[in-house]
């Protein structure tokens, strides 16, 4: 009879120790879940790092583009520059 | 009968003093005439002439509200400068057109040529300034193209391309738009502080002024091929490094 009410808190304290120890283990996997979504949740939206604006092909050609206008502007400006330098007044004798 | 004779001689005496005086009279008026018309003649010559000056001037005026690279203080004074000059061509036009005296007139037109020295300095000295103005608008251009060739120069580089010629290219570019602007300076420091009262002494620093915009506009046609010889070879080289798109697809594994 001794023997066997040891046995019965034995297995007691075996199935305490059973339970306690999948609690444990599900609440830590739960934990740990829990902080890789929070990671994952943080790393996600990152962007990855812009390219510098406006240094496509494109934007270039139009740069050079505007370039090639303002050049031509300047060319009627020194054609104004002449027609204002070469000047005669009306004859008003 | 000799009665008759008299009393008709007294009765067509006046008659044929009015035929004698008649041509004096016409003679007269042809000269009123003739000043009127040399008056109307001179009024439409002197109104041509201002107003031609006054429309070339109001251009300036536009010109210099669309600079940017001078000081506002410099806008401003040139700006009051040229509407003073209007101002005064606007009054002159109005006494023109209200004189009836040729002497007077005379006087009046004598003003518009003696004023002429005002207008031939502004007229190309503010011209010069706008095209100065604008050859330093086109560095800046220049210098933000330059910046991002730089980025694609370093991109290249960074994906292990050769970019010695590259780097030279660019490297010459810089120069030409570097002595752009210091040409483009040096007008404005030379044009700007000229004086009608200096006028025609200064217009030698004019025609000098002129001369430097061949400089200027070489060194943008350089930069512009150094510009355009870079924006190729990086075609080229992103072609390069982009893969082949194959014709064939893929085997599945």
């Amino acid at each position: 009879m001794g023997s066997s009410k040891f046995s019965l808190v034995l297995f007691f304290i075996i199935f305490v120790a059973l339970v306690g120890g999948i609690f444990f283990y599900a609440s830590r996997k739960t934990q740990k879940n829990a902080t890789t979504n929070t990671l994952s949740q943080t790393a996600s939206p990152t962007p990855a790092p812009a390219l510098p604006q406006g240094t496509s092909d494109s934007q270039l050609n139009q740069d050079s583009t505007q370039i090639d206008n303002s050049m031509n502007s300047l060319n009627s400006d020194t054609t104004t520059i002449d027609q204002g330098l070469n000047d005669q007044q009306t004859n008003l004798q | 009968m000799i009665t008759v004779g008299v009393l008709t001689g007294i009765l067509l005496a006046p008659m044929a003093l009015a035929q004698t005086a008649s041509p004096t009279v016409t003679k007269t008026q042809r000269l009123a005439q003739l000043e009127q018309d040399r008056i109307t003649n001179l009024k439409n010559r002197a109104d041509t002439e201002i107003t031609r000056r006054i429309t070339s001037l109001s251009s300036l005026v536009t010109r210099l509200g669309n600079m940017k690279h001078l000081t506002a203080a410099q806008i401003a004074s040139f700006t009051n400068e040229v509407n003073a000059e209007i101002s005064n061509l606007t009054t002159l036009k109005t006494k023109i057109d209200a004189d009836t005296d040729l002497t007077t007139l005379k006087a009046d037109v004598k003003s518009i040529v003696s004023s002429y020295r005002v207008y031939a300095l502004f007229l190309p000295q503010i011209n010069i300034l706008a095209a100065a103005d604008r050859a330093l608008t086109i560095v800046a251009e220049f210098s933000a193209l330059e910046t991002k060739l730089q980025t694609r120069i370093q991109e290249v580089q960074a994906a292990g391309k050769d970019v010695t010629s590259l780097q030279t290219t660019l490297t010459d570019m810089q120069s030409k738009i570097t002595d752009a602007t210091n040409q483009a300076q040096s007008i404005i420091s030379m044009v700007t502080p000229l004086t009608p009262d200096g006028y025609p002494g200064n217009r030698t620093t004019l025609q000098s002024a002129r001369g430097a915009f061949k400089t200027i506009y070489a060194d943008f046609v350089a930069a512009r091929k150094d510009a355009k010889t870079i924006m190729q070879a990086l075609m080229n080289k992103s072609e390069e490094t982009s893969p082949t798109p194959s014709l064939t697809p893929a085997p599945t594994k």
